[in-house]
This record gives structure tokens, C-alpha cells and sequence, in this order.
């Protein structure tokens, strides 16, 4: 690939890091209206719903059934109180099981 | 206090460096099929580290796409970091600016989910920082593993693995959905919009920002509008 290829890399490593650093250190300190911040709060819970759908329907091409059934024993394993690391490795393991029949 | 607050970092961040396990594997072993070499392949993971820009970039280097565009739309796919390191400041204990400035490197979508919806009160930074170095190493190592070993894993583990981020997610969103209507309807409502600028064919990156946006303004404005402050959102919580 060549110089070109880390001169790509250096402006992807720029353009990544910018978007993460200057609300931390520019924001640092400063009173938002309320308004504002009840927004910036509000954004946790909103942006994991869209992470979580419709990406968790197409962890595997052409079979929707499998995220369906992930998505479905990840929420049931949450909802019974497990914590995160349960939640992942109980439906790993469910779904290496699934997988082997299919 | 400050060592014991990153191993308790170290120790949470655990579930995010197993969910980057498959994933970073996946990218070590992508990256060989793209013609990279083992040292530009984990040099990316590195340097760049954000998963989808990564995943890509392989994709359009293939298509021989020109490197400026790649920068270009590696900077929209990122565009929703400034939206969450904003929310992030809000939740981070006071710190040195430079020090601010050192973590910010490594807030991705997992440690900020991890981090934003953990625990109550300010994050300590000796926390963040177990969490989120843990999260690296895992996905600096995994790459080059995968380049390296390629898809020696057995298929049905690879498939099943694929889900870890997904089944993260979900582990970090759903205590915070119980008995809360409030985080309910943010993470339906961003969902449901997602998945609406999905079939219009918009492009990821986009997608999550705009449906997170949207999601949390609307909600905010009608929790504004009935007069019920931001706070019950917290203090109900306490309550359950």
C-alpha cells in the first residue's frame, strides 16, 4: 500500500479524534441551559436503541431468525437481573447451540 | 482509592473487550483479504480505533476508492461522537483538560455506553480508564490475532460470537428501562427512527445520529412540556 496509505491512516486518526476531544476539553466547565443538558443526558439511553436496532437483525447474511432469537434471549437474560457479562456470554452460548442445528 | 477504581474499571470493561473479541478478529482477518499487511492492519486498530470506520475503510480501499473520500466518510461515521462525548461530559468527574483530552482518544460507542449508563453521580477518571483500556487492548491484540490465525475459529462459535456487541448493548440498556417510561421511549423511539432511515437507505453513521438526536429532543420536549423536570428521570430510578 505504501506512504499513501499512512497518510490516509494519519487523517483518519484526526478526523476519529476530533469528534471525541473537543466536547470533553471545550465544554469542560461551562453551565449548559437546562434544556441542553437535559438532552445531552438524555442521549445514552436514545443512541443504544439505535446501535441495538435494526443492526442486531443482520448479525448473520440472510438469516434474520438469528439475531431475532440473540436480541430476544439478551433482553430475557437483562430482564431477569443478569448482569452485562451474563447477558453476552448466555446468549453466545445459546446461540453457538442454535447455530450448530442450522 | 484511585488504583481500586480502575481495577473496578478494568473489571467492567471486561464485557466490552470479550464483545470486541469476534469483531477485531474479524477486521485482522478482513484486512489480509484487502491486501494490508499484519503492520497496517493493527496500526489502523491503533491509530484510528473506532470498529465501523475501520470495517469501512477496508470495504472502499477494496473498491479503490480515492483515500481523501475515505477520511471523509470516516469523519460522518464519527460525526455522532461529538454528540456523545458531549453527553459524556456531563457524567465525567472534573479533570485536568489534557487529561480529558487523553481518555477522549478512546471513547467509543461501547465505553461510552458503558460509561454513560453505569453508575450514578461523576465517573472517577481511574475508573474510565479501566474501562476503556481494557477495551483497547482487546481490540489492538484480537486484530492482529486475526490476521494472523484468520478464521481458525470453528464456525459455530464465529457465528454465535457475532451477536456480543448487540447482547452488550441490550445487558447495559434494559436495567436502566425497568420502571423507567422515560428510557423506554428514548431507546424505542431511536430505534424505531433508525430502523425507518435504514430503509430509506440512508447510511449508518448518519442514521445514528440523526435518530438519536431526534429521539432525545422529542422526548425531552414532551417531558419538558408536562412539566416534569429531567430529574424524575433519576430520582424514579433511585425509587426502584
Amino acid at each position: 500500500m505504501g506512504a499513501t496509505y499512512w497518510w490516509m491512516l494519519l487523517g483518519m486518526a484526526l478526523v476519529t479524534y476530533i469528534p471525541r476531544m473537543i466536547p470533553l476539553t471545550f465544554l469542560d466547565g461551562k453551565e449548559l441551559p437546562p434544556i441542553v443538558s437535559g438532552i445531552l443526558r438524555n442521549i445514552p439511553f436514545a443512541v443504544l436503541g439505535a446501535l441495538i436496532f435494526p443492526a442486531v437483525l443482520f448479525v448473520q447474511e440472510g438469516n434474520i431468525l438469528f439475531g431475532i432469537i440473540g436480541a430476544g434471549v439478551a433482553f430475557f437474560i437483562a430482564f431477569l437481573g443478569g448482569g452485562v457479562m451474563s447477558v453476552v456470554l448466555g446468549t453466545i452460548g445459546v446461540l453457538a447451540v442454535y447455530s450448530l442445528f442450522i | 482509592m484511585e488504583n481500586n477504581q480502575f481495577s473496578t474499571g478494568l473489571k467492567a470493561g471486561t464485557s466490552i473487550a470479550i464483545g470486541y473479541f469476534p469483531v477485531a478478529l474479524t477486521f485482522g482477518l478482513l484486512a489480509k483479504t484487502a491486501g494490508l499487511s499484519l503492520i497496517e492492519a493493527t496500526a489502523m486498530s491503533i491509530f484510528v480505533y473506532a470498529g465501523a470506520s475501520q470495517y469501512m475503510a477496508l470495504s472502499l480501499i477494496t473498491a479503490g476508492v480515492a483515500p481523501l473520500l475515505i477520511v471523509t466518510s470516516t469523519f460522518i461515521v464519527n460525526i455522532r461522537h461529538f454528540l456523545m462525548t458531549a453527553a459524556l461530559n456531563e457524567k465525567m468527574q472534573p479533570a485536568k483538560k489534557w487529561v480529558k483530552a487523553i481518555y477522549a482518544f478512546w471513547i467509543t460507542d461501547e465505553s461510552f455506553s458503558m460509561l454513560a449508563t453505569g453508575k450514578k453521580g461523576k465517573i472517577p477518571t481511574a475508573f474510565a480508564f479501566g474501562v476503556i483500556l481494557i477495551a483497547y487492548g482487546s481490540w489492538v491484540i484480537f486484530t492482529a490475532v486475526g490476521f494472523v490465525i484468520g478464521a481458525n475459529l470453528p464456525q459455530f462459535l464465529q457465528a454465535a460470537m457475532s451477536i456480543a456487541l448487540y447482547a452488550m448493548f441490550i445487558g447495559l440498556l434494559v436495567p436502566s428501562m425497568k420502571g423507567n417510561r422515560k428510557v423506554v421511549m428514548l431507546a424505542g423511539l431511536a430505534a424505531i427512527l433508525h430502523c425507518l432511515l435504514y430503509l430509506i437507505g440512508m447510511s449508518t453513521g448518519w442514521s445514528i445520529l440523526l435518530a438519536t438526536l431526534a429521539s432525545s429532543i422529542l422526548i425531552e420536549m414532551v417531558y419538558v412540556r408536562r412539566g416534569k423536570t429531567v430529574d424524575t428521570m433519576y430520582s424514579r430510578k433511585e425509587g426502584t
